[in-house]
């Protein structure tokens, strides 16, 4: 009678039986536990400079081994860490709020309003999410703020889409009507009763978002368009790796593996998550 | 009774779902026959077990439900334990289905003449062309306005009760024996539907259809059926013919439903049943109506058997409290 | 019946345009509501009749505001309801209720029938935090549902109790008015007779005024004291139970009763077969909307509209031929 209805608990518990999910969860809390605790775990101060162990392969001593200015290559992923992942996760939350907010607007007023929020996202759903990062780095300028700016814009376009899309499909049933007719506000309709409705597609796409905004961000970080140097992220690690690549191949290799673990790992809980709350999906 | 002239006879048929782990029953011990040109009306309310008799006729159960008992004949056939070709070319040729909603059951992509045509293709081995000159004087049968002009069209260009058309006549489309008709006007105006019903009625008389009803509309009932079977909980609980029914309903489960039903002529008074149908895993033993009937005894946790009523042979009851009189 | 009537709609109109094709959109208009005009005395439940698209459910929608009227007046209780402005609306809205035939969809899945119930009160300041359980605990006491169901999900009852819940809701804030969009047509016919006692009893006890819309003329006949037939987006009669289903005036009332089934083997339906379809209300016919399937249809059904007009006291019907 009531299978189609998914309760919390359900949706829980079937996140908690998919395998794919929980090895997701465990390679993104390994990381965020890396960046979070990097001052006490990094066995070097990231900047630190030892001219005598310059491109030091893997070893005693130095685990990942050293680049061209000597500087530990484990400390340095451990450090860039905490850029890559608070853009990552700042751009994300941003992107999202910002989108969802609009969407939700758009949606359940429909009309001129609606017109309006679509024909701009079209357009910048256009661009490439990359060039348009880079265009906006480029006109704000590199800082940090400026790139969660950028990455933030680039990833807005989709929740409104998103949002937009679920509130009117909330409008198709009575419930908006219903809460109208008992006189609540606009506002509190939306955001009491809709969204908390339409959270759980959210919260998916918020993890593959975020999984694409740490690669932009790693992106623009290799063509140098990221936190100025000397200051370590993952994206600029690889592009001082890549200067040396025969050298010291292991430079470009480590922090490009940290990268590829992350995006598996989000990929892996955003694939996960939409399975336990699709109630298509077998019991 | 494997007689050829009787196209569908249902015999002790328990039909079984697996639910976690524990299997229900939601039909037991169920017998009925359909002969030509009648009309046997399954009525009863959501969870009842109706659609799920129409559903193990046709074979169309769930994976997780099976005939767990008892057998179906189509023309002197048990389909229940043949293999799947032969299940297959009587489900299509000798018993068809008509659903609720026949949007879902049409292919939107594709024409109605050529959906129908399709069906005449393959159940009669007509080519091409004498499928859509077929087409057209189906859906001229079922009385589809300008048919010519609408086998072109799609699906969506039907109302509802035109879309019911197209899905009878597609039904049409094989030798058919059987109707199964789960609920066909439930989603039409009443105006629209007494046009339907119509139509079924007047196909039987032409074609000799046999059709099985299933409905919860007792007023459709008294309309167009010649025998009537109560059900509730999965259990047949009154059987009879419809004059009898109506003029006599025994089952203390048939008084009350004709109670609670609302009427144009007179009668401000409604009688509710107490109460609700209780979930598969949690029927009571022996007579599943207890919980709710104003006549329950400790001797209903046995299931009473089915018994004459006043002597009628074809007026069944399953009730202890009124069989005994 | 009193004087003034709580509620006198009067030439309400209401047309739905669809845009389709690009780029040059082909424009349709369907007049969903063309002229409707009803009055519900106090205490009074008005049943409105009529068939899929003939524009029963628009009624209530935009006596609510929920959709925008394009001409004609709504007067409640001395106010006029389509010029109001938004904070008046809202005092408004809380005198007229409304309930809807699925409350699986109209409620919020995520609430809990305590929050569900209680947020009206909250929002119009009827009750506190501290209150509010006492209160919700009372009015799903009223509508027939044990305390337990306090702290529950919607998906963990039925049906019939689901629509219980949304009875209770909309009773919350003690309303004038209830617009009861086919409260009953979900459900079982055993349920549906509970829900109906359940309506009749708060309808007893409270004085409430009902707009009572549905399909099923049975139904109608328990519940209603007076009833008004749409057709096609007009009222093609108006007249008091029983009367109306005794002896109806307009050939489309006939033509609903003798198409309801009855539990009567003696009464079984007519059938009727010289019709098509029904006309569409994007293009419907010309003059009387009936015509095409009126059996008495002359030339004057085709090019004139026939108005609303008293034939006898308390009984309207738009015909040219009527009886």
């Amino acid at each position: 009678m009531s299978a189609v209805t998914q309760p919390r608990n359900t949706v829980l518990s079937r996140a908690l039986r998919t395998p794919g999910l929980a090895i997701g969860v465990v390679i993104v809390v390994v990381m965020i536990a890396a960046a979070v605790f990097a001052p006490w775990i990094s066995p070097y101060d990231p900047d630190d400079q030892d001219v005598m162990l310059v491109l030091v392969g893997p070893e005693s001593g130095h685990l990942l081994g050293t680049d061209a200015f000597g500087r530990d290559v484990l400390s340095r992923i451990l450090w860039g860490a905490r850029i890559s992942l608070t853009v990552g996760f700042l751009s994300t939350a941003v992107g999202v709020a910002v989108g969802t907010a609009i969407g939700i607007v758009a949606g359940y007023y429909g009309g001129l309003v609606d017109r309006l929020v679509v024909a701009a996202t079209d357009v910048l759903l256009s661009f490439p999410q990359l060039i348009m990062g880079l265009l906006l780095v480029a006109v704000l300028g590199a800082s940090l703020t400026n790139l969660v700016i950028a990455i933030a814009v680039t990833a807005a376009p989709a929740f409104v889409r998103l949002a937009r899309g679920s509130t009117m499909a909330m409008r198709e049933r009575d419930f908006v009507d219903a809460c109208r007719s008992l006189g609540y506000s606009d506002v509190r309709i939306m955001f009491l009763h809709v969204l908390p409705n339409i959270l759980d597609e959210l919260v998916v796409m918020a993890s593959l978002w975020l999984a694409a905004a740490i690669r932009t961000e790693s992106t623009l970080a290799f063509i140098g368009l990221s936190v100025p140097p000397p200051t370590a992220t993952w994206g600029g690690i690889v592009r001082e790796g890549f200067d040396n690549l025969l050298d010291g191949p292991w430079l470009a290799l480590f922090p490009s593996l940290a990268i590829l673990a992350v995006m598996i790992g989000l990929n892996l809980i955003g694939d996960g998550l939409r399975d336990a709350t699709d109630p298509r999906a077998p019991q | 009774m494997t007689d050829a002239a009787v196209p569908l006879v249902v015999e002790g048929m328990t039909t079984s779902i697996r639910l976690q782990g524990r299997l229900h029953h939601v039909v037991r011990d169920m017998s009925f026959v359909i002969r030509p040109r009648e009309t046997l009306a399954l009525v009863g309310e959501s969870g009842c077990g109706k659609s799920m008799t129409a559903l193990s006729v046709m074979g169309l159960l769930p994976p997780a439900a099976s005939i767990t008992a008892g057998r179906v004949l189509v023309d002197g056939v048990d389909l229940v334990g043949a293999d799947e070709a032969t299940r297959e070319s009587l489900r299509g040729d000798r018993l068809g289905m008509i659903f609720q909603e026949p949007m879902t059951s049409l292919n939107p992509v594709l024409p109605i003449g050529f959906q129908v045509g399709e069906a005449l293709m393959r159940h009669r081995g007509l080519s091409k062309r004498q499928a859509r000159e077929k087409a057209r004087e189906l859906l001229e049968l079922v009385r589809v306005p300008a048919a010519a002009e609408r086998l072109d069209a799609y699906p969506h260009q039907f109302s509802g009760g035109m879309r019911q058309r197209v899905m009878i006549a597609l039904a049409l489309a094989c030798r058919l024996r059987v109707l199964i008709a789960d609920e066909p006007t439930t989603a039409l105006d009443v105006t629209i539907q007494a046009q339907v019903l119509a139509l079924v009625a007047d196909l039987q008389r032409c074609e000799g259809l046999g059709v099985l009803l299933i409905t919860h509309n007792l007023g459709v009932v008294a309309s167009v059926a010649q025998r009537v079977m109560v059900m509730y909980g999965g259990d047949v609980v009154e059987s009879a013919p419809v004059a009898a029914f109506f003029a006599r309903p025994t089952h203390p489960y048939s008084s009350a439903l004709l109670a609670a039903m609302p009427r144009i002529e007179g009668g401000s008074q409604l009688q509710p049943i107490p109460g609700q149908v209780p979930p598969l895993g949690d029927m009571p033993d022996g007579c599943r109506f207890r919980s709710r009937c104003p006549l329950a005894h400790e001797r209903c946790a046995a299931l009473p058997p089915m018994t004459p009523v006043a002597g009628d042979p074809d007026h069944l009851v399953r009730c202890w409290a009124r069989s005994d009189a | 019946m009193n004087a003034t009537p709580l509620l006198d709609v009067r030439g309400l109109k209401k047309v739905f345009v669809t845009r389709k094709g690009w780029p040059i959109p082909k424009v349709a208009q369907v007049r969903a509501l063309d002229g409707v005009s009803f009055t519900v005395g106090r205490g009074e439940v008005l049943g409105v009749v009529g068939e899929s698209g003939c524009g029963k459910s628009t009624v209530a929608r935009v006596a609510l505001r929920l959709s925008e009227a394009d001409g004609g007046s709504i007067d409640f209780d001395g106010a006029d309801v389509l010029a109001a402005s938004k904070l008046d609306l809202r005092q408004l809205r809380r005198r007229m209720q409304m309930i809807f035939q699925d409350p699986a969809s109209s409620l919020d899945r995520r609430q809990r029938i305590v929050d569900a119930v209680g947020e009206p009160l909250l929002v119009h300041g009827l009750a506190t935090r501290k209150t509010v359980r006492d209160e919700v605990a009372r009015l799903i006491d009223e509508v027939g549902l044990p305390g337990s169901a306090l702290d529950r999900y919607p998906h963990e009852f039925s049906g019939g109790q689901r629509q219980r819940i949304g009875i209770a809701r909309a009773l919350a804030l003690r309303p004038d008015l209830i617009f009861a969009d086919e409260p009953v047509s979900a459900l079982d016919v055993s349920v549906q007779a509970q829900i109906l006692e359940l309506l009749g009893r708060i309808r007893r006890e409270r004085g409430l005024s009902f707009v009572f819309i549905s399909h099923d003329l049975g139904v109608v006949r328990y519940f209603c004291d007076r009833v008004v037939v749409m057709y096609l987006g007009r009222v093609v009669e108006e007249g008091p139970v029983p009367e109306i289903f005794v002896e109806p005036l307009h050939p489309y009332t006939r033509l609903l009763k003798v198409s309801s089934p009855e539990p009567d083997p003696a009464r079984a339906v007519t059938m009727t077969f010289q019709e098509g379809e029904p006309p569409s209300p994007v293009d419907p016919p010309s003059g009387c909307h009936f015509h095409p399937r009126c059996p008495k249809a002359n030339a004057c059904c085709r090019e004139s509209r026939p108005q609303l007009r008293e034939v006898s006291p308390g009984r309207s019907v738009a015909c040219h031929y009527p009886g």
